[in-house]
Order: C-alpha cells, then structure tokens, then sequence
C-alpha cells in the first residue's frame, strides 16, 4: 500500500484539515499555557523562568483587594444572571409557545445588544443613569450585566423551547392540567437543563465583563477585571498570572458542567414517537 | 390603608437608617491601584474609626469620562497633573481649604508652586515620578544618556517604546528639540514623522512587562516610567534607569476633593494624614513611589532614600517637562498618534 504513487500526496492532502486543527488549537490555547506556567515562576519577571513557587498564589489569596473584587464579582455575576435567565426563560416561552402582537420585534429586541458594541450600550446606560440621577453601584451594573447577557440566555432557552415537543404540553392539557400547572409541572421540567446553562453562561460571562463594567461600576463595587486592569500600570506580575490561572480554572469546570449536563441531552434527546394513525 | 402602610414603612427604614447615618463615618476615594498601600489605608481607618472605600481606575481618561457623567459618589479622586487642570477646568473638583489640612506645609517647596496647580489650589501633590528610559547595560556600549539610542539602528528589534500616546511623544518631541508640552501642530506633526520612521525599527510598543524584558537582555532599550523598574533593578544590577539630557518628564499624582463630595471633613482628616512625613515614608517604602513630603525621605532606608530612580537629583528634575493639558491640541496627537499605530 505504503509505496503506491501518491500515497504520500494523498496522506498529505488528507491529514491536511487535521493538522490545520491541532495548529489552530495550539495557537489559540498556548498563550493560557504559558500564563499558567508563569504563575509558578519564582522571580517577578514574565519572561524569564527561574524555579517553581506557589508564592504568587499565596499572595493572591492575601491581598485584601482582589478579594474584595471578587466579592463585587460573584454577587454581580449571581444577580445579573439569575434576572437575565428569569427573563429569558419566560420571554423564549412566550416567543416559541404564544402568537401575539410585536414578537418578532420582541424577539430582536432581546438579540439586539448581541450586535450593538457594548462599548455604546455602556455609554448610554452610563449618560441614562447619570441624567435620571441614579445613583452607580450594584444596582446600575446588575442592570447593565443583564442587557449584556440577556441575548445568551434568551437564544440558549429559546432553542431548548423551539425542540420541545408541543403535543406532550397538549397531552397535559387534555388530562386536566390548567396552563400553569402544565408549565411548572410539563414545560419547565424538560427547560430544566437549558435553563442551568444558560444561567451558567450569563454568569461566566458577567464575571469576566470588563466594558459594562468600566461605565456602570459605582463606589465600593470594582469588580475583578476591572481590579487586574488597573493592577497593570506598574506592570504584569506573576500575580497577575497566578489570579489568571485561577479564573481559566473556575471557567474551565463551569464550562465542563455546562457541556456534562446540557450536551447529552441535547445529543440524545429521545425521538417522539410518531403516533399511528388509523383510518 | 395602604399609604398609611406606605408612611410606616418609611418611617421604620428612616429609624432604621438613622443611627447608621449618624455613626458611619465614610469615605470614599477613586485612584491608581498600587499607588496606596492597603497598610496605610488601614492604619487610618484604625486612627480615625472612618470606613474607607478605595476603588481603582486604570487611566486619566476613563476616571474623567466617569466622574463627569457626574453623581459619581466620590469624595477625593487620585489625577495626574493634567488631569488635575482638566478636572478643575471642568469644575468637577473644590478649592481646596489649606486652614483645614493641619500638614499642608510638609509639602516640598518645588511641589508647592507646580505649573498645573499653581498654589495647590485644587490639588494635593503627592506621589510623582519621571518618565525616561531603561537600558541594559550588557547589551548596549557605554552610558546612554539620550532618546537618540531608541532611535538608533543598532539596537534594531530590541528596543520598546511605551504603548501610551503622551509618553511616546514625550521622545518624539523632545528629541526634536521641542518641549513635551507642545500644542504648536507643525511640532506635533513633526515628533509624528519622527515616530512613524521609528517605527519599522522597533520591537514593539509596550507599557506592561517592558521591565521584564529589558533585565532579560529580551529588549536592550526601553522608554520607562520609573516606578516599573524598580523591580527589575533591584534583581538584575545590569538594569539602569535614567531620564535622558533632552528632559524626559515628571508626573505627580495627587488628591483632590470633589466638587459633590459628601464626605468633606474626612476628605481633610484623610489629606492631614497622608502628609505626616512617617505615613509618606511608609507610602515611599511599600510602594517605591517617592512623595511630595521630603521629610519623608530622611526616614527611609539607605536602599530607597539613595536610589537615583526614586530620588532622581534636582537637576535632572529640574530639566525635566511636565505633561500638561494641551487644551485643543490633543486632537493634533491623537490624529498623529492613530497614524503612528496605522503605519507599517
């Protein structure tokens, strides 16, 4: 086989897509590899690698401030997703289930920060807040949060919703079940893992927002990212890095979670049965 | 029934509110990271009983662009000198009261009358430093004492310029001959050629890990600011900051009280306290920032209180510009600074 003509071409051109894949892996994930290795990097530098500490950890886990920060984070995150997934999960059931006037228009609305850059919704929010006198802080970022994330959560559900069998729901409905027990007890059940992802990912996302944040943060609540960018001005510690590593971590498990509960289902989802039908 | 509820309700959150008000002392300050150790925060709030919140911005620019949309709930914010005159020029920031900081005169008497702020009227000098270069002394022949070297082909690829429109015209400028305050356009468009023919020589433009690669022997000569070297020389003798003979600059950044602040009084007690000469030498030592107190520098360790990147000598300061605000002329920059980006 091995010495047939154009065996090595052939091998070439095949293997060829396989290989532009494990480069474009490599290029797109051998900046993290590196930030981790330096975070273990004995001396203060970022470039030059001279024994193994944990130091860097030790000195992340001690600053007053990143703890601070990520204290700001973790409750800005848990609220701006808990609101957008509420939001989402029920405006992806009205879109999919109900026909009523301005849906589509509903449904663009709620992709539309999607496509404007954020850097404009956060200097409208900010010039918003400002002119009706609201006051910055956890309030006007948990808002700001949500705009960002609602496009996510709301596509997430609303193709978890859109999949959903409609017949199941009017089974429901013909066994006696009102329409709001068919939804809690019928609907929101198989929605169950969408809508745990979604909040995932409206929480990921929330947590790693740097523009939203810049315009929409008020006294008291700098949250992580902004904290590492400000850090920056006397230059890139191991710290840094350390905090870094950290956080590719953290994301790293949410996504896993996501991918371990939402994936099967969404890959194995039972086919319905198609009912048979007589006469 | 219901605004009878209505005005209980209201009633109970006031009382429950009240002893709170009264209580908490608070102060809320906005300002560069790292530039206030944690230490001397805690030890004032210790002092004092007074809470203090401190967050950090990461540029003039966008601290402006947040404290003028306005209700920002600040009380003293940390700006640079032109900053400063932005700031006040916008009246976002008090005149301040010299009869209520009880330390006002620990203040250097060159901090005292600066160009921006002359008479400390609306700004507290505190912490400054210079913008100049780095080099490594192994990878370059004899002493570099000018902006010229990072203009010189034989440092070709290992040379970094700060990834920052003022400071790179801090070199473009200067090595022209004209002052780093130029608002003259024709200047501007000059320093502008001169970076754009820069350019092709260059490693890059960096402002974050430049230490780092000039004490690896990475990069040979690097446009610095001095604090963020201090580090690398420390661990690497071979790494020397100077501030070149065309000048280079000075920075200041201060504190000033907003024009909204609520929390006044502690604003003062806050400024009274920062000027005691052993609170700067704590600054200076944690932070290897020197201050505006020179009492301080007598209470320093030899390795600070002599270390010529912290404590340049007055000469050198002397002959050094002051980044100020250009007023209109920044779009001048900014026009060439995009074309300096976009060249190849």
């Amino acid at each position: 086989m091995s010495g047939r003509p154009g065996w090595v071409t052939r091998r070439l051109v095949y293997g060829l897509p396989g290989w532009m894949t494990a480069m474009a892996y490599l290029f797109l994930l051998a900046p993290i590899v590196i930030l981790v290795a330096f975070s273990f990097n004995e001396a203060r530098s970022t470039v030059v690698f001279t024994g193994f500490t944990l130091d860097w950890y030790r000195e992340v886990f001690a600053d007053r401030n990143i703890a601070r920060a990520l204290r700001v984070s973790l409750i800005v995150a848990a609220a701006s997703a808990g609101l957008a997934t509420l939001i989402g999960a029920l405006a992806a059931v009205a879109i999919t289930r109900r026909r009523f006037p301005g849906r589509t228009l509903l449904a663009t609305g709620l992709a539309a920060p999607l496509v404007l850059p954020e850097i404009v919704l956060g200097v409208g929010l900010l010039v918003f807040m400002s002119f009706s006198g609201i006051r910055l802080g956890y309030g006007s970022m948990i808002v700001g949060h949500v705009l960002v994330t609602i496009p996510f959560a709301t596509l997430i559900i609303r193709a978890a919703a859109a999949s959903l069998d409609p017949r199941i729901e009017d089974a429901a409905a013909d066994l006696g079940a009102d329409e709001w027990q068919t939804f809690t007890r019928v609907t929101l059940p198989q929605l169950a893992p969408a809508i745990f992802a979604a909040f995932l990912l409206s929480a990921t996302l929330s947590f790693d927002n740097l523009v939203m944040s810049t315009f929409t943060s008020g006294v008291g609540t700098t949250t992580l990212p902004l904290r590492i960018y400000s850090m920056l001005k006397l230059g890139i510690t191991p710290e840094i890095n350390a905090l870094g590593a950290l956080m590719v971590v953290a994301n790293i498990g949410i996504v896993l979670i996501v991918m371990g509960r939402y994936l099967p289902l969404m890959l194995n989802k039972p086919r319905p049965v198609e009912p048979e039908r007589k006469n | 029934m219901t605004t009878r509820y209505k005005k209980s309700l209201l009633a109970a959150t006031a009382l429950a509110l009240m002893p709170l008000g009264a209580a908490a002392q608070e102060l809320n300050i906005f300002g560069w990271a790292d530039e206030m150790p944690d230490e001397v925060l805690a030890d004032f709030e210790a002092e004092t009983g007074i809470t203090v919140t401190f967050d950090t911005f990461d540029s003039n620019e966008s601290m402006i662009a947040r404290l003028e949309a306005g209700a920002s709930g600040y009380d003293l914010v940390n700006p640079s000198q032109y900053a400063v005159q932005i700031l006040a020029g916008r009246g976002l920031i008090a005149e301040l009261d010299h009869s209520r900081i009880d330390t006002i005169g620990n203040i250097g008497e060159s901090f005292t009358n600066v160009s921006y702020d002359p008479g400390n009227k609306y700004s507290i000098p505190y912490v400054w430093g210079t913008t100049g270069l780095a080099y490594n002394k192994s990878c370059v022949e004899g002493e570099i004492t000018s902006w010229s070297a990072l203009f010189d082909e034989k440092y070709a690829g290992r040379v970094y310029m700060l990834d920052n429109m003022l400071a790179a015209y801090i070199a473009g400028l200067q090595i022209n001959g004209f002052s780093a305050n130029s608002s003259n356009p024709d200047e501007i468009q000059k320093a502008t050629e001169t970076l754009i023919a820069q350019k092709p020589m260059l490693a890059g433009y960096n402002s974050t890990n430049f230490a780092d690669l000039v004490s690896s022997g990475e990069a040979c000569i690097v446009q610095s600011w001095s604090g963020s070297v201090l580090q690398a020389i420390e661990t690497n003798p071979d790494v020397v900051y100077v501030l070149p003979e065309e000048g280079g600059t000075m920075w200041i950044d201060g504190y000033s009280i907003l024009g909204d602040a609520t929390n006044v009084d502690e604003a003062y007690q806050f400024l009274s306290y920062i000027l005691r000469p052993e609170v700067a030498a704590k600054t200076t030592e944690l932070t290897k920032i020197a201050t505006s107190v020179l009492e301080a520098r007598a209470l320093l360790p030899e390795a600070i209180a002599s270390n010529s990147a912290i404590y340049p000598s007055d000469e050198t300061i002397a002959n050094a510009d002051f980044i100020l605000d250009v007023g209109d002329a920044m779009k001048f920059y900014q026009d060439g600074w995009t074309q300096v980006k976009a060249a190849q």
